[in-house]
């Protein structure tokens, strides 16, 4: 299914190959995630084509999937009076919730430090900004970016990996997992391609995450009618409580 | 899901044992299973609703609810939620909100606990020794009842200050919404020993006063902290209500000095279980904490 799903894409990109100076297209397996109330998590393959390749030249190619943006206390605790209380704390803002980063090679080797941080590549490169912090990546909140993308990683939602393969001279494919409690929203997946270091293409597809069915129904209903949700599961209680009281009747 | 399932099975079982309403010891339990405590007390306010809504109707059908009384109390009790959610909102955002529920857990329990553990100690000695336990025989005045605005609650045959009253309905209310508890075990010997309600009006009037109190703090946690999980509390009211059928049943072969005992020595595991979580060196010192809304 997923190859057959992968061809077809395929296909499609190659029909679509535009001829000039080389440039990249890439397409998403799945263009929507949806959740269910029994959702794992998912695989996405990412496709890519560089076109106009020229013929002998090895491209090395990037691909970023950031999730949606969120902001994130960070907080530490110490020991006051015998208790672990939190204490210290800094709040990244603006930071993607999901962040993977795929390569042919490792990223040391494709680009440059400074096109890495041009181009908000790999996690030492994100530019943390923290609140009520002017600089960015402020050396003072080093401790809890580290923290920070040490929890991200072991939550299999930050991840970086030189795991892109060639299935023909310009073609590739990786695989991204989307651990069970991916963020829900808007992803974007990012294709580059290098050339003896050198950016050549770049391009960007949108994704989206999306809950569905009664997952979504709910959420919905408890966020937007926060109230009357509130009422429902009242009913739900006392509705639920009578019954029990009807079905097992001792007296 | 199964799991959740069962813990609602399980606590619905030992609710049934022992006679109590179990928020004390589900909130607990959900904490302790990984689900954020924000999650756990918000979804169990239901439950408790649920499971004490069969008693309170039987209560009020056989004539043992006091509905001037309980009417006072769910009054004062209503406001002692919002309050409740109120500060539970506050801690929540500052990050505090698990050590406060942490504190007072230990504080609430190992003294109820400790306070339950002497006692029964006491009757089961008593009971081998073969003395009757000496029935404590309360003062008729105290200064409780030196208080001024008393009013006359008919039901109860009682004439006291409402100032207690009020003052017991918001403290509980105030507790079950902030920790998830409906309160029941603290209520009920209060209303005895404080107030005088007759026993036969105490469990019938408690119960109106949890129910409604808890329905309040449903509704405010749904709409100020968006922590209600339905699914979730769905799950451990069939558990619950199914899980008191057996507990009750298994009630009945034990004696009652006996399961005050049991009750109090497994309050005090649970006391001592969030003592340890706040004391013993944590695996990871950093956590992480997903913030809503927008900042400049």
């Amino acid at each position: 299914m997923r190859v057959v799903v992968g061809l077809a894409l395929l296909a499609g990109i190659v029909a679509a190959a535009p001829a000039d100076a080389e440039d990249l297209t890439i397409a998403i397996s799945s263009p929507t995630v949806e959740i269910t109330s029994n959702f794992t998590g998912a695989d996405i393959t990412v496709f890519g084509v560089v076109e106009d390749a020229v013929p002998g030249v090895e491209y090395d190619v990037v691909v970023a999937l950031r999730g949606p943006a969120q902001n994130i206390a960070v907080r530490r605790k110490d020991r006051v009076a015998g208790i672990w209380i939190n204490q210290a704390s800094e709040t990244v803002l603006a930071v993607p919730g999901f962040y993977a980063l795929r390569t042919s090679a490792p990223l040391w080797q494709i680009a440059d430090p400074e096109t890495r941080e041009n181009f908000l590549l790999g996690t030492d490169h994100l530019g943390f900004v923290y609140r009520g912090k002017v600089r960015i990546n402020d050396p003072s909140a080093a401790e809890f970016r580290d923290a920070f993308l040490r929890l991200k990683t072991e939550a299999d939602l930050f991840s970086e990996a030189t795991d892109i393969s060639f299935l023909a001279d310009a073609v590739f494919r990786t695989t991204i997992r989307l651990p069970a409690s991916t963020p829900v929203g808007r992803y974007s997946a990012t294709g580059f391609v290098f050339r003896d270091g050198q950016l050549v293409a770049r391009v960007r597809e949108i994704m989206n995450v999306n809950r569905v069915g009664g997952e979504r129904f709910l959420f919905e209903f408890s966020r937007n009618q926060a109230f009357l949700y509130g009422i429902a599961a009242v009913a739900m209680a006392l509705f639920v409580g009578w019954l029990g009281g009807v079905l097992f009747r001792r007296d | 899901m199964f799991i959740i399932f069962g813990m609602g099975g399980a606590v619905g079982f030992l609710s049934g044992m022992f006679g109590v309403g179990g928020g004390f010891l589900l909130t607990p339990l959900l904490i302790f299973s990984g689900i954020p405590p924000a999650v756990s007390i918000a979804t169990v306010a239901p439950q408790i609703a649920a499971s004490s809504t069969s008693a309170a109707l039987t209560y009020y059908r056989r004539g043992q609810v006091d509905l001037k009384l309980a009417l006072y109390l769910l009054l004062a009790g209503a406001t002692g939620s919002a309050l409740g959610v109120l500060v539970f909102s506050i801690l929540n955002s500052s990050g505090q909100l698990d050590l406060i529920v942490s504190l007072s857990y230990v504080a609430l329990l190992s003294s109820v606990g400790g306070l339950m553990l002497t006692e029964a100690a006491r009757a089961i000695i008593n009971a081998r020794r073969g003395r009757p336990t000496p029935l404590r025989r309360p003062g008729q005045h105290t200064w409780i009842h030196g208080l001024p605005l008393k009013t006359r609650f008919r039901r109860s045959k009682l004439y006291v200050s409402v100032i207690p009253v009020i003052g017991l309905g918001l403290g509980i209310g105030f507790l079950g919404a902030m920790l998830g508890i409906g309160g029941g075990f603290i209520l009920v010997p209060a209303m005895i020993y404080l107030l005088r309600v007759p026993t036969n009006m105490v469990i019938g009037t408690s119960l109106v006063q949890i129910v409604a109190t808890m329905s309040v703090a449903t509704i405010l946690h749904a709409v100020t902290n968006q922590t209600v999980d339905v699914v979730l509390a769905l799950a451990l009211m069939i558990g619950g209500v199914m899980g008191a059928q057996f507990g009750t049943r298994a009630g009945q072969t034990i004696r009652g000095d006996q399961l005050r005992g049991l009750l109090s020595l497994l309050i005090l595991a649970v006391a001592v279980r969030f003592l340890i979580g706040l004391v013993i060196t944590p695996e990871e010192r950093y956590s992480l904490d997903l913030l809503r809304g927008a900042f400049p």
